[in-house]
């Protein structure tokens, strides 16, 4: 569409708009194409306000043991306890990973779990949101334990957690300055999230009772110390899984180091 | 007079992208599915508080929530939708021909490039390494079945999926898809069992599966990433379509 209307110069009633590019249009041309311009104009809205893929989850791995056995500062309340000393065997390379291996103790009868025995619960973990972020993203914990998340955002943004996995829970939406504590009576592996924020992902791990070990990726000897005296399954867990998770029966005496070799295989 | 033909133009270019998807009549020999999926907003989300700041002689809005890590979900669109739908009673006839496609799957520099695939039991995965390094790509199962495979840099690979013990009566089974070279990558892959029938896609679109030649009740299973999975049942009939539909959320978790 060509405008009618001749240029005129800025001292003419003021009439002409001058746009981001230097072009100088009057109010009836503008008038006239506006909807030439709206239909474009919308277009770009709807194209620029279209979801794209989003990036692959990148949540930060941290790998954090929240508590310590071979520190010896926190124990069962059993009087007779021996240890478990181990190395990994891997059946290919060790891949860069680290693992957790784990006790399970049996009933006094046949191999299913019994009691896991009272135990000292470690210190709460705290865990930041801070940048949209779970910071730890990734712990280890002992069932008992407590975690509380902190939404310790500098400015005013509202996160929310809840759980997937072997343990499903929502912990509600909370403002800045707020927390939200959760203590895992059960064991077993979770997802964290935000439903709030699409890329606020976290993952635990919760052992049963306090005899667990965490091998660094480049390492493969553990240790486990001052384990009350029984019959314990020994399993493995492992966050990205390249081998069959170890599962085995082992027998801790009073006193007495009992050794093992997990073989993980495929 | 030109502004009511506009706005004719505008409600007929609306109601086209409203219209719904169309599907074939069923057959008289066959049942048919729809699973209609529904995003939920989690309950009590408030919008991002915005503030005008001024800059110069102009204001403008902004957020504190600004950046790829405040990204929201958006539970009108959550993309890489799997459901899975397989007979609730031991049947011998496949419903479903196999597949001898190969699935492709892109890794690049934000690791995989979706959250969730899916693929046949038997089938292959060619992996498009865009990466300028070589990566090595683990899978595993949740049978324990495992797969490895080295990738050079720019290049493609393909690798023959292990069995998934499947059991019976069940949708078929997982991969877990992990990268050596870059700890942050992951991805999920379904591969559809012998019974079952599998379909991926956004939840902004219906889940149709056609072709079932039983009227036994099937059990439908809906993965959506992060999100609780959705279970239900239908009841199919010959000749006819059932429509079922999914609810994505996590309102429905205990709060604690």
């Amino acid at each position: 569409m060509v405008p009618q209307s001749k240029t005129r110069n800025r001292n003419e009633a003021g009439a002409h708009l001058t746009c981001g590019v230097g072009v100088r249009f009057n109010r009836r041309m503008l008038k006239r194409s506006a909807w030439l311009l709206l239909v474009p104009l919308c277009v770009a809205v709807v194209i620029a306000l279209a979801p794209g893929r989003p990036a692959a989850h990148e949540p930060t791995l941290m790998w954090i043991r929240a508590n310590t056995a071979e520190s010896g500062d926190w124990k069962w309340s059993d009087a007779e306890k021996g240890h478990l000393s181990g190395t990994l065997e891997f059946s290919t390379r060790r891949p860069n990973q680290p693992v957790v291996v784990y006790l399970l103790r049996l009933a006094d009868e046949g191999d299913e779990a019994g009691e896991q025995g009272v135990h000292d619960v470690p210190e709460r973990l705290e865990v930041s949101q801070l940048g949209a972020r779970f910071t730890p993203a990734f712990a280890v914990l002992v069932r008992g334990q407590t975690v509380e998340f902190l939404n310790d955002e500098r400015n005013e943004i509202s996160h929310n957690v809840y759980f997937l996995g072997d343990i499903e829970a929502d912990l509600g939406i909370f403002d800045r300055g707020e927390s939200r504590e959760y203590t895992f009576e059960k064991y077993g592996e979770i997802s964290v999230h935000c439903s709030i924020h699409k890329r606020m992902d976290g993952r635990m791990f919760i052992a049963p009772n306090p005899a667990y070990a965490l091998v660094p990726g480049d390492e493969i000897d553990f240790r486990i110390r001052d384990i009350p005296a029984g019959r314990y399954r020994l399993l493995t867990w492992q966050r990205q899984k390249r081998f069959r998770d170890a599962n085995m029966v082992v027998e801790i005496k009073a006193e007495e180091t009992a050794e093992v070799t997990v073989e993980m295989t495929r | 007079m030109r502004l009511a033909a506009v706005m004719t133009v505008a409600l007929m270019l609306a109601a086209c992208g409203t219209r719904g998807p169309v599907y074939p009549d069923p057959e008289p020999h066959e049942a048919q599915l729809v699973v209609q999926l529904h995003g939920e907003p989690r309950e009590g989300v408030r919008r991002p508080t915005r503030r005008t700041v001024r800059d110069g002689y102009t204001t403008r809005l902004v957020t504190d929530e600004d950046g790829a890590a405040f990204e929201r979900v958006d539970y009108n669109r959550i993309e890489d939708v799997v459901v899975m739908v397989w007979p609730l009673a031991i049947i011998t006839t496949g419903v479903q021909a196999s597949w001898t496609e190969t699935l492709d799957i892109e890794f690049t520099d934000s690791g995989f490039s979706r959250m969730q695939y899916l693929g046949e039991r038997t089938g292959h995965l060619r992996v498009h390494n865009r990466r300028t390094e070589d990566v090595t790509i683990f899978g595993h199962g949740a049978g324990d079945e495992f797969f490895e495979k080295l990738i050079p840099a720019g290049d493609s690979a393909v690798i023959d999926l292990p069995v998934v013990q499947a059991i019976p009566l069940d949708f078929g089974g997982t991969f877990e898809l992990y990268c050596e070279e870059d700890e942050n990558a992951g991805a999920r892959l379904f591969v559809v069992g012998r019974d079952a029938q599998g379909w991926i896609g956004n939840s902004d679109e219906e889940a149709f599966f056609v072709h079932f030649i039983t009227e036994w009740p099937v059990s439908v299973q809906v993965f959506a990433p992060r999100l609780p999975v959705w279970h239900g049942t239908a009841e199919l009939e010959r000749g006819a379509r059932t429509t079922i539909q999914a609810h994505l959320s996590v309102n429905r978790l205990t709060e604690d």
